[in-house]
């Protein structure tokens, strides 16, 4: 082999007395990074079928036992990542770890299906010298596809512990641990052409010192990557930014294409030649139904069918079942005839203070509106929203879905891949704030940030916006649904042309459809509930204790007054709704559950009904999305955003509601 | 050298080493005499030859092309780099192999065989080592006369496989992107679909792609 002519290099860390403390766990996006964490900590992080779900890194102490030398160590977790050389910011998160070197060990872990990918990597982190591990994961797909590896062979051609493993099923994993111990420094090196070799040497001298091998940051420099060049303005100076620069545009020069291609090339020939050795390919077992399934979910005929079934599902699931059954039942049963009453009972007994019992049972206490909402209302439907949204992720779907709407998707600026974000703001808007690093451009992100800010409902204000037009009749959720979709579309448009800034590639990869594990989607569902309710319920009792003050003294009854004229010669509503939006800031879903009240009460007619929940779900943000954007896209971003929010959904709900009106004159 | 080399081909030959080493920015005298394929004595000779004939200007153990050398090298690496692209991605032939007959090979092929040959592969812009290949006439105008062997991935059938050949380099972080997914020169890759968006597969990785970048990646079809 070319590749090892070389002389092994020397690590600085193998010979010293290493003190392990952290294992960093790196990988391909989707090959089971989560499910091997979690095994090692005892701490579960999200896991699912969709590549770049892990878009922070985890650290939690490696469990007692699971690595006897290692026992006062830590596990990190890092985003999924193809290549050193980062194209986007997930990838730039797990390069930055690797480049402080702060950490004892390195587990690579690659899906045993795609040994060309796996392997892409492992040369790259080869070249920074780090002391590691390769783990074959999800040994049994590989298995499926006719794929089998020589791990043995592969970790004599690497010089470094190679284990097969089947993650989820716990397959191969105390190997994996025995292995750990004997991590090291891969002997294996890339030899790339003359001129590029030429180009390394030159620039390794002018290198600032750093943790990892100085051959690998000057393939990084060579290659102009542009996410290295703060790190390298801090240590260097400009005349030797200014060498560093002519070095790598004398490099090119030999070369008909960009330097990062040609490095790319040859790493590929170089594992292509690996990969030869030690995988042989067989006879795929698969099965011809899930193939099959597999075709029609994107298919230009049966895609759109598969499509249409799977919202219908989820709607079934959670808009029948969530917010209709189980929220009538929880509601109506559990809290209005035992909770409630008992709660007023006692407080009818034992605490005649009036201002008190107000506080907690009146018509803005604790239990009797914060907690019958956020218990009756939300979570029922919150659950059922994160359990339908567990399958879809876990299947693999999701990723199909994003091919389906990718066209549609591109009217408003984005691309397919932007359904992950959205369709999670269907559960939970600041959720899904944070997801938007998934998308590939500064852009992009920002759209879809101001649309999940503007127009995307979040489940529990869905579940409530559904149980008020469902009392309606059809037209006014054609009218609800058009308005804001078509709100969305044109924000997303405009958005397109005003914003600067690049839109970028769909390019997206398909996992397999795989059967989700109910534990798995549980499991998910319980910690994204728990995230929030301690998000939520705090809010909720917040919001009601600040209505209550401001109802007792007179605020409110103030701030009707001052915008009753606002709200009511542009919107023709009650007077009483101010306090509906006031809420609604606090949280949308609360909001909207205050207009429910109100409907319930007779208060509003349909038309005023759909304004209502028109400009409720165009409305501000709630607090904890606000503060989400803020630590997304900081203070300025986050300050304009709201201040064209604000009185765009105002327009929007008044443009409504005279056109409504007109129409309603007119027949 | 297998064969014995004719005056002409050793200027030819010299002329490519020259053009070749310009690309790279190196025009020191002693470095290109003992880097020659044609040895040292003949690479003095030839350089002299070149001179007499107003194809170099030498001056302080520098070389520098002129006009008349510059169009005879171009042409000879616009040959020889085609044949490479030829011989090692479409015919897959070994990199030896390939090396040794592309040295005999651009001696001999005519400015209208080496516009088919281009025209055939589909105007490719680089050889197999990444280096560019010197445009002519033909990718001027993208002559389709010939119906070329290699097209742009939006052209073949569905469920059909493909050798990659090149991609055409529009963005340099869209290359990045379908590097790091395995949709690289020399890949394989099969299309399943092509609505509503693209879908090919690279080994055992699906991708969806949009349908512009498939524009840009071109293919050898192989039978299905």
């Amino acid at each position: 082999m070319a590749t090892t002519s070389r002389a092994a290099p020397v690590p600085e860390l193998a010979g010293t007395e290493v003190a392990f403390h952290d294992l960093v766990l790196v990988g391909n996006p989707n090959v089971g990074k989560s499910v091997l964490f979690g095994w090692l900590t005892g701490t579960y992080v999200t896991v699912s079928n969709y590549p770049g779900t892990t878009v922070e890194i985890s650290r939690s102490r490696l469990t007692a036992g699971v690595l006897p030398d290692w026992s006062d160590g830590k596990a990190v977790d890092t985003p999924g990542t193809n290549t050193l050389i980062p194209t986007s910011e997930d990838e730039k998160v797990t390069r930055d770890i690797l480049l402080d070197g702060e950490y004892g060990a390195v587990l690579q872990v690659g899906d045993a299906k795609n040994l060309r990918r796996i392997l892409l990597l492992t040369v790259q982190l080869a070249e920074m010298e780090v002391v590691m591990t390769l783990c074959l994961n999800m040994g049994d797909e590989a298995a499926r596809r006719g794929v089998s590896i020589d791990h043995q062979r592969l970790s004599e051609i690497l010089g470094i512990p190679c284990v097969p493993t089947i993650a989820v099923r716990r397959q191969g994993l105390s190997e994996m641990s025995r292995a750990l111990e004997d991590s090291s420094v891969p002997a294996f090196r890339v030899r790339y052409s003359e001129a590029i070799e030429e180009g390394i040497e030159r620039t390794i001298p002018l290198l600032p010192p750093a943790p990892v091998a100085a051959r690998a940051l000057a393939l990084m420099v060579l290659a102009g990557d542009e996410t290295l060049s703060d790190w390298l303005l801090r240590r260097l100076d400009d005349a030797a930014i200014e060498r560093l620069r002519e070095i790598s545009a004398a490099t090119s020069r030999a070369y008909g294409e960009p330097l990062r291609a040609v490095i790319g090339r040859e790493r590929l020939a170089s594992v292509d030649r690996v990969v030869a050795r030690v995988l042989t390919a067989g006879r795929p077992r698969e099965r011809a139904l899930t193939r099959w399934i597999d075709r029609a979910t994107v298919h230009p005929v049966w895609g759109a069918p598969v499509l249409l079934a799977v919202l219908l599902a989820a709607y079934w699931f959670v808009g029948v079942l969530g917010a209709g059954t189980a929220v009538n039942f929880i509601e109506n049963i559990v809290f209005n005839k035992f909770i409630n009453p008992a709660v007023i009972g006692f407080f009818d007994r034992f605490v005649p203070i009036p201002l008190v019992r107000d506080f907690f049972v009146g018509d803005y206490g604790v239990v009797t509106m914060a907690l019958t909402y956020s218990l009756a209302i939300i979570l029922p439907i919150v659950a059922t929203f994160f359990l339908a949204f567990g399958v879809l992720e876990d299947s693999g779907y999701l990723p199909r879905l994003a091919v389906m709407v990718n066209r549609i998707f591109r009217l408003m600026g984005l691309n397919g891949k932007a359904v992950l974000p959205m369709v999670l703001g269907l559960g939970c808007d600041t959720m899904a704030t944070m997801t938007t690093r998934i998308l590939d451009s500064r852009k992009e992100r920002m759209i879809v940030i101001i649309l999940l800010a503007l127009g995307v409902p979040c489940s529990a204000q869905l579940g409530v916006i559904m149980v008020m037009l469902g009392g309606l009749p059809l037209w006014a959720s054609g009218v609800w649904l058009g308005t804001v979709v078509g709100t969305l579309f044109l924000v997303g448009w405009l958005s397109s042309l005003l914003l600067p800034g690049e839109n970028s590639d769909f390019i997206l990869e398909l996992p397999p459809l795989r059967w989700p594990s109910l534990g798995n989607i549980l499991q998910k569902t319980l910690g994204r509930m728990e995230w929030y309710l301690k998000e939520a319920a705090p809010l909720f009792i917040l919001g009601t204790v600040l209505l209550f003050v401001a109802d007792r003294t007179r605020v409110l009854a103030y701030i009707e007054r001052i915008s009753a004229p606002v709200i009511h010669t542009l919107l023709s509503l009650p007077p009483r709704t101010a306090e509906v939006f006031i809420i609604g800031f606090l949280r949308r879903d609360f909001g909207a559950a205050g207009l429910l009240a109100m409907n319930s009460e007779g208060l509003l007619d349909s038309v005023q009904v759909v304004v209502a929940l028109v400009t409720i779900t165009l409305f501000i943000p709630c607090i904890a999305n606000l503060l989400m954007i803020v630590k997304e896209r900081g203070w300025r971003k986050a300050m304009l955003i709201s201040l064209f929010v604000f009185p765009f959904a105002l327009a929007v709900g008044t443009s409504l509601n005279f056109a409504l009106r007109g129409l309603r004159s007119m027949l | 050298m297998p064969h014995p080399m004719t005056a002409e081909q050793e200027l030819e030959e010299l002329a490519e080493e020259l053009w070749a080493l310009d690309e790279r920015g190196v025009h020191q005298r002693s470095r290109i005499v003992t880097g020659s394929k044609l040895g040292l004595e003949l690479a003095v000779a030839t350089l002299e030859e070149m001179s007499r004939q107003e194809m170099v200007r030498q001056e302080n153990d520098e070389v520098h092309l002129l006009p008349a050398g510059k169009t005879l090298g171009r042409t000879v690496v616009r040959r020889h780099r085609l044949a490479e692209v030829l011989f090692r991605q479409v015919l897959a032939v070994g990199e030896e192999e390939t090396e040794i007959t592309a040295c005999q090979v651009e001696h001999i092929l005519t400015e209208e065989v080496t516009d088919r040959i281009c025209t055939y592969l589909g105007h490719p812009p680089t050889c197999p080592h990444g280096k560019a290949i010197p445009r002519g006439d033909c990718c001027a105008v993208f002559r389709r006369d010939v119906t070329p062997l290699v097209q742009p991935l939006s052209n073949l059938s569905i469920g059909s496989t493909a050798r990659i050949v090149f991609i055409a380099q529009a963005l340099h972080g869209r290359m990045d992107r379908l590097m790091t997914l395995g949709i690289q020169a020399g890949g394989m890759i099969r299309l399943q679909q092509n609505h509503p968006a693209v879908v090919v597969q690279v080994g055992e990785t699906s991708v969806a792609l949009d349908k512009e970048i498939c524009n840009e990646i071109y293919v050898l079809p192989l039978e299905k």
